[in-house]
């Protein structure tokens, strides 16, 4: 326990200490951000010293890099910096996760895909050869997440990293809203980040990934990363120092998070790619921050991937990492700009022509669909029944827009749809949402579709689809509650601030 | 009152009324997780999770070597016994998929070996027709995807050493039992 406490406790400081040399100065992005950093770099240093055959100085440079990176912030912050007011609340976080798994002993709900995780986490632990790792199923369950599990005294598991990443999903859900939101009055943002806390934490799902041992809390949270920093930077039309690690790291955690990762990174940094004043080098950066992780997880599981591909070990990597840079020719420039309504396009025709062409054999997958998300009479007892654990929590996004809908047509397509009275940047984390919803369901499709039909999963909270939406819950969440608090017409009841109505008057 | 004329507040209030009381209204009225959970070590977890692949790594928490034969094919007639699961875990250099279980349907019941069972040592979820006393594995060469399954030896006699066979007791149900167990209650039927 005293070793899991000094991991977490390491992790935390470090985490808040990397993200404060790189200019962050509030917690709620210091946190999740410098969390994501320290976990990009444990992929690469376990990479570096791995292949190297180094294994017995894999963890030891690990922790010695942590450490340095408290050291160097320590050393460079000054009195009156609030370095240390920020690493205090995430150390708490980290006591906080560790009580609750080795002392309280919470447990998340038994499961094969969290047995074999900790299978594979096992193999890191001792350093084996990640070789016989090359089969189908292991290298299903993810690359980062088990190696970050790893960390813990030898032959058990950090246990508490999962509920810790679970509180870096809501910093960061937390910061997204507080960015998106805050030329509006403050007290909308507590009344409605109260009523979504209250109905995401009554549903069962989202209590579940607290302690659930899987890869979606990971995948959530560099997809929340990615997300913030590309909407953040489409709205200030330039890729700052702290947007392009937020953007970098996330995308690097959603491609070795799971295996679907590379397409749902894809799909949430194109609405960035597609913007006409981003340079070449930072879209290298990106497409490389997804190709690279995708690579080294590939070649070190000597994977069966690249064995079918009958492509030298050495050079499939430069495969993947090259032929990843091509969207960065100027030629393609015509195809990136419009890469956004490609892609959306062209994800919504699949799902669309699916739905056509394979009725028959989605049928009991649009069933369970329908019943893990909002739930269906089941036909033997005649109850209601929600199986997925979502309990109406997905009524939520609808319910939030409809309310700030245009009725009147504007221009485009977003006018269209009566989006306009929305901001920009809410627009672009919608659009974001709705692109990582479509290939969420194209990925289950493939992945079905390997072994029999394609299909959209079967009812029960352990379907890979339904457990899938854990990555993106946190992201509709901001989507509903910034929707709510831009909505002028919301809050025509709540008494104008004294400070205004002063303003107000001396106007 | 300001906040009863804006309609869409109070919609927006029904709308989360309703979702709260329908998630604790259909919710299973328990929390996703269980607490005084105390196993953390990696191989004692599975075993004590009775997960459905953990056949090899059992044999392995109890013995220092271990030789397994006759599991089979999961996709014919064998059963799970996972060659990643051996080789993460290291539990032996055997290939025991190479022999079908040995079938002794009818020779030998469930209750004779009962009293032999260590694993699972305690009662498992139940699903379908299976016993709830057994825990499952993979067979994905019969009509049903899992089957009930277990582990026996005799612990009267501890040893570091032990050779395990694969054995079909019922239609499906797999087991491991030690050879010089499985001699003794084959020869006493």
């Amino acid at each position: 326990m005293i070793a899991e406490f000094f991991v977490l406790i390491l992790l935390a400081a470090a985490a808040v200490a990397g993200a404060w040399l790189i200019g962050v100065r509030s917690f709620w992005l210091a946190f999740p951000l410098g969390l994501a950093m320290t976990m990009v770099l444990r992929v690469l240093s376990y990479a570096l010293f791995h292949e190297a055959h180094l294994y017995a100085l894999v963890n030891p440079v690990y922790f010695c890099l942590l450490g340095g990176v408290v050291i160097w912030a320590a050393w460079r912050a000054k009195l009156g910096e609030r370095l240390w007011q920020m690493i205090a609340p995430a150390v708490g976080v980290a006591v906080l996760a560790v009580v609750s798994t080795r002392v309280i002993g919470a447990q998340g709900t038994p499961h094969g895909d969290s047995h074999w995780i900790l299978a594979v986490a096992h193999l890191f632990d001792i350093n084996g050869n990640l070789y016989i790792l090359g089969g189908h199923t292991p290298i299903k369950r993810g690359f980062m997440y088990p190696m970050m599990l790893a960390l813990g005294p030898k032959d058990e598991y950090l246990s508490s990293f999962t509920p810790f990443i679970f509180a870096a999903l809501g910093a960061a859900a937390v910061w997204l809203i507080i960015e998106l939101s805050k030329k509006y009055d403050a007290r909308r943002l507590w009344i409605v980040s109260g009523l979504l806390a209250v109905t995401t934490f009554t549903a069962i799902m989202p209590l579940r990934s607290i302690f659930y041992i899987n890869g979606h809390t990971t995948m959530g949270l560099g997809i929340m990363l990615t997300a913030a920093g590309v909407v953040i930077a489409a709205r200030d039309g330039k890729l700052n120092m702290i947007l392009r690690v937020m953007v970098l790291s996330g995308v690097f955690i959603i491609a070795s998070a799971r295996v679907e990762g590379i397409v749902l990174a894809a799909v949430a940094v194109l609405p960035l790619l597609s913007r006409r004043w981003i340079l070449r080098r930072d879209i290298m950066l990106i497409v490389s921050a997804a190709t690279i992780p995708l690579a080294i997880w590939l070649v070190s599981y000597h994977s069966y991937l690249i064995r079918g591909l009958k492509l030298p070990y050495w050079a499939f990597p430069i495969v993947l990492i090259g032929g990843g840079l091509i969207a960065a020719v100027k030629w393609l420039d015509w195809l990136r700009f419009r890469s956004v309504a490609i892609g959306v396009g062209a994800f919504a025709g699949i799902f669309i022509a699916a739905e056509i062409f394979l009725r028959q054999g989605l049928r009991q997958g649009n069933y369970a669909l329908i019943t893990n998300l909002l739930g269906s009479v089941d036909p033997e007892t005649g109850r209601f029944i929600q199986e997925g654990g979502w309990g109406l929590i997905v009524i939520l996004l609808p319910v939030a827009l409809w309310l700030g809908i245009s009725f009147s047509r504007g221009n485009g397509f977003a006018g269209w749809l009566g989006l306009t009275k929305f901001s920009v940047e809410l627009r672009t984390t919608l659009v974001i949402f709705i692109s990582l919803v479509l290939s969420s369901m194209f990925a289950k499709m493939l992945d079905s579709g390997q072994f029999g039909s394609p299909t959209l999963g079967r009812p029960g909270w352990s379907d890979s689809l339904n457990r899938m939406w854990i990555h993106v819950f946190a992201l509709m969440l901001v989507i509903a509650a910034v929707a709510l608090i831009e909505n002028e017409k919301l809050w025509s009841w709540l008494p104008l601030k004294k400070s205004n109505e002063t303003a107000k008057v001396a106007k | 009152m300001k906040l009863l004329k804006s309609w869409r507040f109070l919609a927006l209030a029904v709308v989360c009324a309703v979702v709260i009381a329908n998630n604790l209204l259909f919710s299973p009225g328990k929390l996703p997780f269980t607490t005084s959970y105390d196993k953390f070590k990696v191989n004692e977890m599975l075993e004590d999770q009775s997960w459905v692949e953990v056949a090899p790594l059992v044999l392995k928490n109890h013995f220092r070597n271990v030789h397994v034969s006759n599991t089979g094919v999961v996709t014919k007639n064998g059963f799970g016994f996972q060659r990643e699961i051996v080789r993460i875990f290291n539990v032996t250099k055997d290939d025991p998929t190479k022999q079908d279980p040995i079938d002794i349907r009818g020779k030998i019941t469930l209750a004779e070996l009962e009293s032999y069972k260590q694993y699972p040592k305690k009662p498992t979820v139940a699903f379908g027709t299976m016993r709830n006393d057994l825990a499952k594995t993979h067979c994905a060469g019969r009509s049903t995807k899992y089957c009930s399954f277990a582990i026996y030896w005799d612990a009267s006699f501890p040893t570091t050493s032990a050779s395990f066979v694969g054995v079909r007791i019922t239609d499906n149900t797999y087991a491991l039992i030690e050879e010089g167990l499985l001699q003794k209650v084959l020869g006493n039927n």
